[in-house]
């Protein structure tokens, strides 16, 4: 499949790849995977007191363009408040990656990631405050 | 009724005569696909009308789709589920158990740093193995629970087609080797 240099190049250089400890309360870990083609994105944000997103990590088992989307996201958060990052869309990153249409999915796992990160850091701080 | 219209159906089950539910006899459709197909055989319809000659090929065409489907135990759990009118979104709907998601990464990562060593390979086909088997037994008493085992082999068919993907990663892996 030819990819879009944009594609390639967070295929090939894929920014803030790792993991954050999912116990750290500043931390929000989001799970997703996608059945039919089996990729699984794992997306970790590192929120401050103020809800803004410091830093990202993501680790992606699938093909170029799930790679590419979530790498894209993570620079995309970065500074963004948590309402600011939930409502990125796919549809930016796939217009952003120049995704075929066969590889929207990818850029859909994406945005369900940052979704899903998000609800998991607000569920931990609601918690932390009902115990403080 | 023509020949052709015989094969008319309104699901693969019917289209064999079989009763629509998750266990089937494979050898006895595969005998019952034989037999349909043969009286749609193009050679039947050479004198027949252009209609009748089209007809016929949807229906063989039919036929060779509805096999392919109740012939694996995935897509058969799919497809009753979706004339239950239960999708599986395995497109479109990314949420999955995260315990399930967790060991899935770790079976990636696994083959990542493995791809040379045909020993942690094959102990990883052998934990697929085990896992894809006893998913599809229980895949399979939650749909002769009918209505009630639906949300369950709802995920059952959407982790299953997961771990399908892995297995073909898994197979590719092994002929580098």
């Amino acid at each position: 499949m030819a990819y879009g240099t944009k594609v390639l190049d967070h295929y090939e250089n894929p920014r803030n790849v790792g993991s954050f400890d999912k116990n750290d309360p500043s931390i929000g870990t989001g799970m997703v995977g996608a059945p039919a083609c089996g990729d699984v994105m794992k997306l970790q944000i590192r929120v401050n007191d103020e809800g803004v997103i410091e830093e990202a990590r993501f680790k992606t088992y699938g093909c170029g363009s799930a790679i590419a989307s979530s790498s894209l996201l993570t620079e995309w958060v970065k500074g963004k408040t948590l309402d600011e990052a939930g409502q990125i869309k796919n549809t930016e990153i796939a217009e952003e990656l120049a995704l075929p249409p066969v590889k929207i999915h990818c850029s859909v796992l994406a945005e369900d990631a940052i979704k899903a990160a998000i609800a998991d850091y607000r569920k931990k701080s609601s918690k932390s405050a009902d115990a403080a | 009724m023509t020949q052709a219209e015989r094969c008319v159906a309104r699901n693969h089950f019917e289209l064999f005569g079989l009763p629509v539910g998750y266990d089937i006899d494979e050898r006895d459709l595969a005998r019952r696909h034989r037999e349909l197909i043969s009286t749609c055989h193009p050679d039947r319809f050479a004198q027949a009308s252009a209609q009748e000659r089209r007809l016929a090929v949807q229906k063989s065409a039919a036929l060779n789709e509805a096999l392919k489907v109740l012939q694996d135990p995935v897509a058969r759990a799919r497809y009753l589920l979706e004339l239950a009118g239960v999708s599986t979104g395995e497109e479109t709907d990314t949420v999955m158990d995260p315990a399930f998601l967790i060991q899935q990464m770790e079976w990636r990562e696994a083959l990542e740093e493995n791809r040379d060593n045909p020993a942690r390979l094959s102990s990883l086909m052998d934990e697929w193995t085990a896992m894809t088997a006893a998913r599809q037994r229980e895949l399979a008493g939650h749909l002769r629970a009918g209505a009630a085992g639906y949300p369950q082999a709802r995920r059952l068919v959407r982790e299953l087609q997961f771990l399908r993907r892995f297995g073909d990663e898994l197979d590719e892996a092994h002929l580098e080797t």
